[in-house]
């Protein structure tokens, strides 16, 4: 197979090639780096006009604010299920406690008088 | 913090990369507006996404971009050549052309074409033929040799900017090579 071919022979080639192309072309070409051009612009002045940390700092700064009160919003709903479960839990030990004792009572035949007494 | 390219050094960096970006893009597809709207999109998203880049790094995600700009856009018009393949499958053959036969005979007794051209034609025809034999490569060796030879991309550069291996690289390249010369010798061109 022939290998005999120099790379940049045909680079230079090309080189060339890209030198005699039509105006057409390189108007097209011009516009649209222009385009891009603007568009880069217009990012690097959003980005000077925004404070320090960014184009998005003020989102950023609700998002923190948010992520920050949920999750304080969240460790007081726990804290406030863990004290009505533990108070539950205590009402009804004590309920509990309550209806022993009688059971005792009854059945050793030594009532209290207020258990006779209506309320 | 890495510095922001300028807004010069862009503009530089565009000015000096679009004849051959546009190159690139007609070996790919072969139209010129198609060609054209590439390097727009390749200089828009360069622009927009990645102007918080160093100059330095501007040239390998250019190149980055162009790929995959040409490659999406030869994925979408694979899709719609299928549907179009479809449709036109579909539809009667009233509407076609007639076939002239003078429309593809060829005089080649008639010696009234130019002599010997200048050098300047003749070159203009070698690199027509280069340019031919290019977009008629497969288009990872196409790629291959390009971003290595004419962009001068290193071999670990050019295998980001196809998303390959650097053996796949190389191996690319001297198919290329091979396939190119090969055409060329063809024709009675040697270089």
């Amino acid at each position: 197979m022939n290998t005999e071919l120099d790379p940049g022979k045909v680079t230079q080639l090309l080189n060339q090639s890209t030198r005699q192309m039509s105006g057409q072309i390189l108007s097209a070409l011009n516009r649209a780096r222009q385009n891009a051009l603007e568009r880069h612009a217009v990012r690097t002045h959003a980005f000077a006009l925004a404070p320090s940390g960014g184009a998005h700092t003020y989102t950023n700064r609700w998002m923190h604010w948010a992520g920050l009160h949920s999750a304080q919003h969240l460790a007081i709903v726990i804290l406030l299920a863990a004290v009505v479960i533990s108070g539950v839990g205590y009402w009804h030990h004590v309920e509990e406690q309550k209806i022993g004792e009688l059971d005792v009572a009854i059945l050793t035949d030594d009532l209290p008088v207020e258990v006779f007494v209506d309320h | 913090m890495d510095k922001l390219a300028s807004h010069a050094e862009l503009s530089q960096f565009l000015s000096s990369i679009e004849r051959r970006a546009y190159k690139h893009a007609v070996f790919a597809v072969r139209n010129d507006h198609d060609a054209l709207d590439i390097v727009q999109d390749a200089m828009f998203k360069l622009a927009e996404k990645y102007g918080g880049k160093p100059a330095e790094e501007l040239p390998l995600l250019f190149q980055r971009i162009l790929q995959n700009t040409i490659r999406d856009y030869c994925r979408r018009r694979k899709v719609r050549t299928g549907w179009m393949a479809l449709f036109s499958s579909l539809q009667t053959k009233d509407g076609e052309e007639e076939f002239d036969p003078l429309d593809v005979l060829q005089d080649d007794e008639n010696q009234s074409a130019p002599a010997a051209p200048d050098e300047s034609l003749q070159q203009k025809q070698v690199i027509a033929l280069i340019e031919q034999e290019l977009s008629n490569l497969p288009a990872r060796q196409r790629e291959a040799f390009l971003l290595r030879y004419w962009e001068g991309l290193d071999t670990a550069d050019a295998a980001k900017a196809m998303n390959c291996a650097e053996g796949s690289v190389k191996t690319h390249c001297s198919r290329a090579t091979h396939a190119l010369a090969a055409a060329l010798k063809t024709k009675g061109v040697r270089l």
